[in-house]
């Protein structure tokens, strides 16, 4: 069997918490049983409405079993029910748990009826689960005792209601004897107002005087003789046996209905603030965001003030306090910050009513997935614990928030290491392409200096000019190059290194055409400026390196002579910029290629100086990065024709 | 009236060499220095027209060398850099340098430039000593009258334009960063003002080119700023 248990991936193992003395012994079972199992441990609470009325040594009690369950490994839950078997059955269905192990608790005897004992009732509710029962014998089992609270204007309250109700019936009671209605129309009426009692009255004591003392009032005024407790017919016993046994069951079940009322609201709301928290949590994308979301939710549920110290590296950073609004406490960092860092280091529950620094006046959770932390949040005590429900709400939000960050940590990696190999691919593409093709103009004017150098007196003047021309032409297309080069590992950089400013277009194309000089000699510049000044948000830079590519492009691919338009115009919510030329044009088939990285075209004249093919990819790039386009057309009536689009900007005027 | 005399604060020596020829080439007279403090020591030894000063030098900024030297001269600084970044530019005219280059330049920018300075101080020869009236080939404004003409036209201009014409005329020649200009106009340099600046000079230069058949005497340094130039009588 145990060979069999080990072939098993992990074993889940499930230990009842109770407020009893031996709980102790029952968890030290459980966890030496997961040890063994080498299985996963739960402790679980199971949240009836009896906890409210324990005592503070039983709800001590239940805490630092809480508190050694944790420590032995155990993840807490607790859950909110009334039947505690069906509740632990149906933790034990959802959670993947195989074993349990529990207290074999003596049973309460009741008045009407004997229950089971616990355990007969958790196999009958899941008979397919292991379990090993630990003896308890001699201890309590929590019971409901009577309410210490005693609240005076609820019970006032309910006192009229029980007076007016009383009053009412007998009124309606003497009503129906006057027109002669039987008798059990008269018994009906109390049933009625008993129904009233027990369900309008907080304590059930009501319920129960109602029923006695209806039956007595029914027995002294209308039951013949009248004003006596003497019966003459044999079925009026009954009637009152019968009146009793309904007022008790009534209440009793009255009492249960409100109870379960009670528990399903707050059950509801604590689904619902998990679910919001979640909801919330998946549009945080940043660990501050998280980190917001888990302050504003836990703030908003406990009404206590939050402190959370991100994890900075290995170390805990400054924490951030979020005061809840009726907390006027401030937060003492130095008294507190050891509890937090003992939470940091040993990923466990430390501070207030735990165990570990339970002098701090906060109480640690470490915000953790496994063995990553990635912070710690503490909540306020200030003296009064969180009960085991609040707890539970903290520790579910606060692993949600833990997964989230955690989430959150492994997109920003995945993103991280997709951006690093796409750089280093374009690292070793541009490495390449620089390698092959910076080396013929490099070539080229070092050989021509070298001529010039120690040969020059042997050449022409005309075959000297051409080298000096040709010295000149090169560095001028290196200098470019750089320019371009430059560009691109800023833009592959990313959106961060753009310095963008509201700059009017025409600025930027004269600034272009300025950097161009001399090389426009040989074309016929035409500008066309927009009516309008025309504004966009832009690094001005990078645009002119936009406008100087094309125009260069222009420049390169037409026969001198050629005539280049440069037109700004609104269109709609952009500016439109275009270029065009009236050259040989660009065929179909390499339009959808010319913005490829490295594509260089099928460029038919073999003595023309080649381009890396990254001037209009990093047009392309470049445009992107700022919300717009670029497409190339056909110029009518023939030639190429470059158009852009850029977001248009509106700029308003401080006078 | 004397040749003017260029200084040229460069470590680079092939640069230097390159600058060197330059000059010699187009009758300038010229000192070097190869590093900050001789620059220094140049600068206030002999006085020059122009100083052209290299901003990456070994042993001190050239930021700082401007603004030592702007501690007790006004003498033109073109700033002559390597990197690429407008901030660097712009922090050097901030400091108080009058035009900047940006490496590699052409030997026939060098020269431009050169020209566009010189000719600055012929418009002031005197330092400190402004005249009422400013002439600028068609413009011509009068400080004290408040107005601008324009080939002998009134200008209708805005008040903040006409303050924007004021002081790029009072510093005519000089790159005047969006920064400098928003606080002199605004008092504040924030985004939105410099996003109003550009509208302003925008609607400014439009009337300044109405009249005329060129371009008119702003020209634009994108990113950087504007500069009046002095055009040629």
């Amino acid at each position: 069997m145990n060979t069999e248990n080990t072939a098993k991936p992990r074993k889940g193992i499930l230990v009842c918490l109770s407020s009893s003395t031996s709980n102790a012994r029952v968890i030290h079972a459980a966890a030496d049983l997961a040890a063994a199992f080498r299985g996963s441990l739960t402790a679980l609470f199971v949240e009836t409405p009896a906890y409210a009325l324990l005592s503070e040594d039983d709800k001590k009690r239940l805490r630092s079993n809480m508190n050694l369950a944790e420590k032995l490994g155990a993840r807490l839950e607790t859950v909110i029910g009334d039947d505690v078997p069906y509740q632990i059955a149906e933790y034990a269905r959802v959670s993947d748990v195989s074993c349990i192990v529990i207290g074999q608790t003596n049973t309460v005897s009741r008045l009407f009826r004997r229950r089971k004992p616990l355990t007969d009732r958790l196999v009958a509710y899941a008979p397919d689960l292991d379990y090993f029962i630990i003896p308890d014998h001699g201890t309590r089992v929590y019971v409901a005792r009577n309410p210490s609270r005693f609240d005076r204007r609820q019970a006032m309250l309910d006192s009229l209601l029980f007076l007016t109700s009383l009053a009412g019936c007998t009124l309606i009671g003497f009503l129906f004897s006057h027109l002669g209605f039987t008798d059990a129309n008269i018994i009906m009426v109390y049933l009625l107002g008993l129904l009233i009692v027990s369900i309008g009255a907080a304590n059930r004591v009501f319920g129960m005087v109602w029923a006695v003392l209806s039956v007595l009032l029914f027995d002294l005024l209308f039951t013949t003789p009248r004003f006596s407790f003497y019966s003459y017919e044999t079925g009026y016993p009954v009637t009152f046996i019968v009146m009793l046994a309904a007022a008790s069951i009534i209440s009793t079940l009255a009492i249960r209905l409100k109870q379960n009322a009670g528990q399903s609201a707050k059950s509801a709301r604590r689904m619902s603030v998990v679910l919001e928290t979640d909801r919330q949590l998946s549009k945080a994308k940043t660990t501050e965001e998280i980190f917001f979301v888990l302050a504003s939710q836990l703030t908003k549920l406990l009404k206590r003030s939050l402190v959370i110290y991100p994890a900075q590296g290995d170390e805990l950073g400054d924490p951030v306090f979020y005061p809840a609004a009726e907390d006027t406490v401030p937060y003492r960092t130095n008294d507190e910050k050891p509890a937090a860092e003992w939470a940091f280091r040993h990923r466990r529950r430390a501070g207030a009513a735990t165990d570990v620094f339970p002098t701090a006046d906060y109480l640690y959770y470490s915000l953790r997935v496994q063995e990553r932390v990635y912070g710690v949040v503490g909540t306020a005590v200030h003296g009064s614990p969180p009960d085991a429900s609040e707890l539970s709400v903290l520790a579910s939000v606060v692993g949600e928030c833990s997964l989230a960050l955690e989430n959150a940590r492994n997109a920003r990696e995945k993103e991280e290491s997709m951006l690093l190999a796409e750089n280093e691919r374009l690292r070793a593409n541009l490495l390449r392409a620089v390698s092959h093709d910076l080396r013929t103009p490099l070539t080229s004017i070092l050989g021509n200096a070298d001529n010039l150098l120690y040969r020059g007196e042997a050449l022409d003047p005309r075959t000297r000019k051409q080298l000096y021309e040709d010295i000149y032409a090169d560095a001028q297309w290196l200098t470019g190059m750089v320019e371009n080069l430059l560009s691109a590992s800023r833009v592959s950089e990313g959106k961060l290194s753009l310095k963008m400013s509201t700059e009017l277009m025409d600025d930027m194309i004269t600034e272009g055409i300025q950097h161009l000089g001399r090389r426009l000699d040989s074309h016929i510049l035409e500008r066309r400026k927009a009516e309008t000044l025309l504004f966009v948000k832009a690094d001005a830079r990078l645009m002119v390196q936009v406008i100087i590519n094309l125009v260069d492009n222009a420049i390169k691919y037409t026969p001198s002579g050629s005539r280049i338009c440069i037109e700004t115009a609104e269109e709609g919510e952009n500016v439109a910029v275009r270029i065009g030329d009236d050259g040989p044009g660009i065929p179909e088939e390499e339009k959808t290629h010319i913005f490829d990285l490295f594509y260089t075209g099928g460029n038919p004249a073999g003595d023309n100086r080649r381009g890396l093919g990254i001037g209009l990819a990093l047009c392309e790039s470049i445009l992107k990065g700022h919300g717009g386009s670029i497409r190339v057309k056909d110029n009518v009536p023939k030639g190429t024709l470059f158009e852009f689009t850029l977001p248009k900007e509106e700029v308003n005027l401080n006078e | 009236m004397n040749k003017p005399l260029i200084l040229i604060v460069e470590d680079d020596a092939p640069i230097r060499n390159l600058i060197s020829v330059t000059m010699d080439a187009h009758a300038y007279r010229h000192i070097t220095a190869a590093d900050a403090s001789a620059g220094i020591l140049q600068a206030a030894t002999h006085n020059p027209d122009v100083l052209l000063l290299d901003l990456g030098l070994p042993d001190l900024d050239g930021v700082e060398v401007i603004r030592k030297i702007r501690s007790w001269s006004s003498m033109p600084i073109i700033v002559i850099s390597a990197r690429s970044d407008d901030a660097d530019k712009i922090d050097a005219l901030d400091a108080g340098a009058d035009d900047y280059l940006t490496k590699p330049f052409s030997v026939e920018e060098l020269l431009a430039r050169l020209r566009v300075t010189l000719r600055r101080l012929n418009q002031f020869p005197q330092d400190g000593q402004e005249s009422s009236v400013f002439t600028n080939g068609e413009l011509k404004i009068d400080y004290l009258a408040g107005c601008a003409f324009l080939g002998g036209e009134e200008l209708h201009l805005t008040p903040i334009e006409y303050r924007l014409l004021c002081l790029l005329s009072r510093n005519c020649g000089r790159v005047l960063t969006h920064k400098y200009i928003t606080q002199q106009v605004w008092g504040t340099a924030w985004e939105n003002n410099v996003a109003s600046l550009r509208v302003f000079m925008a609607t400014l230069r439009k009337k300044l080119e109405a009249g005329q058949k060129s371009s008119s005497c702003i020209q634009t340094h994108v990113g950087i700023g504007y500069r009046m130039v002095k055009l040629d009588p």
